[in-house]
């Protein structure tokens, strides 16, 4: 398996799981506990034997005891089919890797994201679950089905890898026939209405979305010499940033992100908010945390 | 090199400094940087003053603080002074009638190379060149001396001196009498900005005048008068000869006023001729006495006032004539009476009978006067010393330079803007 530079990346995410966060629709068996009972040998409880249940499931010796016909029933595992959704718009470039010479950064909100979904692509492949890979480029989506097959992580690494962002995308379109788990890797800085609305959907129809806001260091803390900032995906926005309206902005800015977590999590979304600077292994394991230290802002 | 106006430098300096912060805090369209959170910044202005922590426009910048400071040198007037001593003087010296030779032969010990020497009695002579010549020449004269226009003289002088020299002393060598102290010496010499030393010389011997009485009548009644200003007179001090006319002038005493002698004509009294009292001023005595109101002669106008009637007219006038002087009185003394006999009478007769000009030769000043004359500390500074509407020849090179500065900052500075732009 080829996967370039996330080799230490996915070496430190090894033996790292992902549960669902409820259980899941009953499907080829999983990792996943299924809302559906089986035939494992781990026991539930019992049901009344009925019409058309098989008899190798009946449980003899308490026949034989009772002259009762009664089902053993056991916990149901499914895997669980993950769609990890990038952001691939011209704001996810930012800062601009060649910026800044040798002391410019040396993350982008871009290779944060990346890494992000490489890593939760290797996690939820670890648990045998089918991961699939849609880009919301400029140039429309640019998907990769759900699989199982072990090339599946290096597919995903090089389909990223190809993937220059730029100009905006719109990411509502991408629950479309998504599988039950959806992980949306953005910056939030697109149609966040039509987003909710989707993920709404998609979490009400038994689905569970998990929100990874990438947020840059520079965008927290901006530089303290004055620029003229330009939205790249909106050069109309054009707007001076100087030492007089810094902390105006960052200030907005803080609103803005409070505002934003609040949303997701009141549509049921898991969100997690990261700065691209972060150590993405770390990023994930908190990602992937069952419910109880879920949403817990980087 | 100085400044005539040094506080020019150092508002140009200020200026430059200005420009330089001016320079750092521009108002300007700052540079364009991509930034996804654009929408959180506030609306405002696209021309946002920034602080540069280095400056660019490094020529530019050069340019303005180069012109600011030609400007500044400018203003301020740089004068070049030739090379010379440090310390110059200035020597006045007396050649007034009060002074004796001792004040040539202390002026020749006091000069050396250098000096300007101002030469002064009732008028000065500034020798710049040779002044140790001039002095070995020098002889006291008739004349009475100003120790105000010798002062007057001595800054002039001081002042071409100040170009050369970072201080001027003055030295006054004069027996500093009476006569030439006037109300404006002490103020000349308060005004003179450093050290002054005064080297006192022997004033001639004080010499009453002379007094003789031309006339008819033997029982003319300012007899007793002349013979009371005459009882103290010492023949040995050569005393200024006065001569008093009783008639009209003639030859012989315009003759005599040529050779020095004060010629006073004083008339006598009309037979009938009205008195009135009358008050009349002279010299620091008055007298109020019945008096006869003479005319002056018209055509002898312009002399100087030597007495006053109470209403300000004039009683007594007197001219300079060759090295002495006529002297006209308008005073009438009644024949009857004893005017004459009064205090008050031989006080303003004393004035009326002075020697020409009224001067008391070779009474000296006071000590204490003197004392105040003369001032220790340093010298004048040349700075001190120069003239306020002196001009400076390199002022119009250095506004032109910082002109042609301008120009090119200009110049630049449109360069700047179209490659900018």
């Amino acid at each position: 398996m080829a996967v370039g530079p996330y080799g230490a990346l996915l070496e430190s995410v090894r033996g790292v799981k992902w549960p669902a966060r409820r259980p899941v629709q009953g499907g080829a068996p999983g990792a996943h506990l299924a809302r559906s009972r089986g035939v494992a040998t781990e026991f539930v409880e019992y049901r009344p034997y009925r019409q058309g249940d098989d008899p190798r499931r009946l449980d003899w010796k308490l026949l034989a005891r009772s002259d009762r016909a009664f089902i053993r029933l056991a916990p149901d595992r499914a895997v669980l089919g993950t769609l990890i959704v990038v952001d691939a718009s011209a704001s996810m470039a930012f800062p601009v890797e060649s910026a800044g010479g040798p002391d410019g950064p040396d993350r982008t909100k871009w290779r944060a994201a990346r890494e992000i979904a490489v890593a939760c692509t290797a996690v939820a492949h670890a648990g045998s679950d089918p991961v699939g890979l849609t880009v919301a480029a400029q140039s429309g989506l640019v998907r990769l089905a759900p699989r199982t097959r072990r090339s599946v992580v290096a597919e995903i690494a090089r389909t990223l890898d190809t993937v220059r962002p730029a100009g905006s995308a719109s990411l509502s379109t991408v629950f479309v026939g998504a599988p039950a788990r959806v992980l949306l890797i953005t910056d939030c800085l697109g149609d966040l209405a039509a987003l909710h609305r989707a993920a709404r959907a998609h979490v009400v129809a038994g689905g569970e979305v998990h929100v990874v806001h990438v947020v840059s260091r520079l965008e927290l803390d901006p530089p303290r010499a004055a620029m003229l900032a330009t939205d790249p995906e909106d050069p109309s926005v054009s707007r001076p940033l100087t030492a007089e309206t810094r902390d105006a902005y960052r200030a907005a800015f803080d609103n803005w992100r409070g505002e934003v977590a609040r949303a997701w999590r009141d549509n049921g979304v898991a969100y997690h908010e990261v700065v691209d600077d972060q150590p993405v292994d770390i990023l994930v394991r908190r990602l992937v945390a069952p419910p109880g230290g879920a949403g817990v802002r980087a | 090199m100085s400044f005539l106006a040094p506080l020019w430098l150092a508002a140009a300096a200020v200026a430059s400094l200005g420009v330089v912060a001016l320079h750092l805090i521009t108002t300007q369209r700052p540079p364009a940087s991509a930034l996804p959170t654009a929408r959180f910044v506030p609306q405002g202005d696209a021309r946002a003053s920034s602080r540069a922590a280095r400056p660019t426009d490094l020529l530019l910048l050069l340019l303005r603080c180069v012109a600011l400071m030609l400007l500044g040198t400018a203003f301020a007037g740089p004068v070049t002074h030739p090379g010379g001593s440090s310390l110059a003087r200035v020597i006045a010296v007396d050649r007034s009638r009060g002074a004796e030779a001792d004040a040539r032969d202390s002026a020749v010990a006091l000069a050396r190379p250098g000096d300007m020497v101002v030469l002064f009695d009732s008028s000065a002579t500034i020798v710049a060149v040779g002044g140790a010549d001039s002095l070995h020449a020098m002889t006291v004269g008739h004349a009475r001396g100003s120790l105000s226009t010798g002062l007057v003289a001595a800054r002039r002088a001081a002042r071409e001196l100040a170009r050369g020299a970072d201080s001027v002393e003055l030295d006054v060598v004069s027996p500093l009498t009476a006569d030439e102290i006037d109300a404006a010496s002490a103020g000349l010499i308060a005004a003179w900005p450093g050290r002054v030393r005064v080297v006192r010389t022997t004033a001639v011997r004080v010499s009453a005048a002379a007094v003789t009485l031309v006339s008819d009548a033997a029982d003319d009644a300012l007899r007793p008068v002349v013979a009371a200003l005459n009882a103290h007179v010492d023949r040995n001090a050569k005393p200024e000869a006065v001569r008093v006319v009783r008639a009209p002038l003639g030859t012989g005493d315009s003759a005599a006023a040529r050779e020095g002698s004060a010629v006073v004509s004083w008339p006598h009294s009309a037979d009938g001729g009205r008195t009135t009292a009358e008050g009349v001023w002279a010299g620091d005595a008055t007298l109020v006495a019945p008096l006869e109101r003479i005319e002056l002669q018209r055509a002898l106008s312009g002399g100087r006032v030597v007495a006053r009637w109470a209403d300000g007219t004039s009683a007594a006038v007197e001219w300079p004539l060759g090295r002495g002087c006529i002297r006209a009185i308008g005073v009438g003394i009644p024949i009857a009476g004893d005017v004459t006999l009064q205090p008050a009478f031989a006080a303003v007769a004393r004035a009326l009978l002075a020697p020409c000009d009224a001067a008391v030769v070779g009474a000296v000043a006071t000590d204490s006067l003197v004392k105040a004359f003369a001032r220790a500390g340093p010298a004048a500074t040349a700075a001190a010393l120069r003239s306020t509407d002196e001009s400076s020849p390199l002022a119009p090179w250095l506004l032109g330079a910082a002109l042609l500065l301008l120009l090119g900052e200009l110049a630049l500075r449109r360069d700047a803007a179209a490659v900018s732009a």
